[in-house]
């Protein structure tokens, strides 16, 4: 019975929060499967966290935290397969859109494409940023920097990401 | 570079779990949980754990309590036995500043103002035509416990030799109670008044009823003023007890006082022989001791001017 406060509270910010842990983790893996999974792992870890008692004062920066961190341990174990490579192979396909097909779909391709090629660090910052909306006093405080390196970081993904777009038009 | 972040905030709301995969996402994570149970106790919401947005609401409910508490007590100061807010002025509002006192003196004073206060009510009640005899009745039972309140002050001072304090707050005690006397007088004399013209001007059936009533009336009176009475002599007591006790004492500075102020009129008359008499005040302070002295004292007149 006890137990049952505490998964409720648990499956709640499951519902809450899964979305945009799976958003993040497509962003910085550009694989679904993969993603999906790594969804799994970090509440996984999350329960583990709070199951034991310890306060959790903002979930969603724990959260991603947790999914920060196994991105990150991901990288470590595992060649990246390139977006390129994994759409010939699987058919990879961001989101669910149900809605019909968007006329500058491969304008959106292009730019996964320019994601991927960014070097971890700044596709770490530029996620957090611009897919999950984090504010830079929260990214650095995530991924353990100053609040200066990670400003500095995100300007330069974003300027490195306008000079590849650049290239094909 | 606007266009590149408006794509990517794009992409990013397309990008979200199906259904049917959250859903199984979730059987996974509700299997996990069960198979490893929370190893602590979640803490159950206690009444006192506020949310920040209910935490408003607390220190507005707090706020209004203390205005609504404050502006209570304020105007239970003013209550009446018999008044709903009575209980207030009486149980919550004195205690409360008389619990503030801290000396001997200081709270003999307080006991002091209360009886006055517990007075002026009764005189109030009795001004009042409305009153019930019962509440009149309460009110004198609760001046009788203040009043004893008092007279413990003036025994306790008195047990510890203390005259000076006995004396005066026996003194303000027995203002009080002529104070009230008079009152009382004043307003029996005025009811009378008012309802003998009554009486007078009703019918001769209704005459017998203001009779009675005046009666009853003049019953309650007579009671007050034989409460009065056994307060006085209580007074009366005490300060004969006060006197024998300080006598010797009372006598000796009396004397030297009176010494000092015959020396001080003497030069008084000296320096403004001329100009004006002596210091009126000094003239009327030695008289006032030289007579307490007779009173105290058991020595003939003649003594004190030899001495």
């Amino acid at each position: 019975m006890k137990n049952k406060g505490a998964e409720g509270e648990f499956l709640k910010h499951y519902d809450q929060f899964s979305d945009a842990i799976f958003r993040h983790a497509v962003f910085r893996l550009s694989d679904r499967e993969k993603a999906k999974d790594l969804v799994q792992e970090t509440f996984i870890r999350y329960w583990d966290y709070v199951s034991q008692g310890k306060e959790v004062l903002n979930t969603r920066a724990l959260l991603y935290k947790i999914a920060n961190n196994l991105v990150i341990d991901e990288y470590r174990r595992k060649e990246v397969v390139s977006l390129d490579q994994m759409r010939e192979e699987q058919g990879f396909d961001i989101g669910n859109d149900t809605r019909p097909h968007i006329e500058n779909q491969d304008e959106y391709d292009r730019l996964l494409v320019e994601i991927e090629k960014l070097p971890e660090k700044q596709r770490a910052v530029l996620t957090m940023r611009h897919v999950d909306g984090l504010s830079v006093k929260e990214i650095a405080r995530i991924s353990e920097e100053t609040e200066n390196v990670i400003s500095v970081r995100i300007h330069r993904a974003i300027q490195k990401l306008k000079e590849e777009h650049e290239k094909y038009t | 570079m606007k266009n590149i972040l408006k794509n990517i905030k794009h992409l990013a709301k397309k990008t979200r779990l199906a259904d049917s995969e959250k859903a199984s996402i979730r059987q996974e994570l509700i299997r996990y949980a069960e198979a490893h149970p929370a190893s602590y106790v979640p803490h159950a919401k206690s009444p006192f754990s506020f949310h920040m947005r209910s935490k408003r609401v607390l220190s507005g409910t707090v706020l209004l309590g203390i205005l609504l508490g404050g502006s209570l007590s304020f105007a239970a100061e003013t209550a009446l036995p018999g008044n709903i807010l009575y209980p207030i002025k009486v149980n919550i509002n004195e205690p409360a500043r008389g619990a503030l006192l801290v000396s001997e003196q200081e709270k003999a004073d307080w006991d002091m103002r209360l009886v006055e206060r517990r007075l002026a009510e009764i005189a109030k009640l009795s001004a009042s035509e409305n009153t019930s005899p019962e509440v009149q009745q309460l009110a004198e039972e609760r001046l009788a416990q203040y009043t004893d309140r008092v007279k413990k002050h003036i025994d306790k001072f008195d047990e510890q030799h203390d005259s000076e304090h006995a004396n005066v707050t026996l003194g303000k005690f027995d203002d009080a109670l002529r104070t009230h006397e008079q009152t009382l007088q004043r307003m029996n004399i005025e009811k009378d008044d008012a309802q003998t013209r009554k009486a007078t001007q009703a019918d001769s059936l209704n005459a017998s009823t203001t009779v009675s009533r005046m009666d009853k009336n003049l019953d309650h009176q007579e009671r007050k003023l034989k409460n009065l009475k056994k307060e006085y002599e209580y007074v009366e007591n005490k300060k004969r007890e006060l006197r024998e006790e300080g006598r010797s004492e009372l006598e000796g500075s009396n004397k030297l006082k009176a010494r000092d102020l015959e020396k001080k009129t003497e030069i008084g008359n000296e320096n403004n022989d001329r100009t004006s008499p002596p210091p009126v005040h000094a003239q009327e302070e030695l008289k006032a001791l030289r007579d307490e002295s007779l009173r105290t004292s058991t020595k003939t007149p003649d003594d004190i001017s030899h001495e």
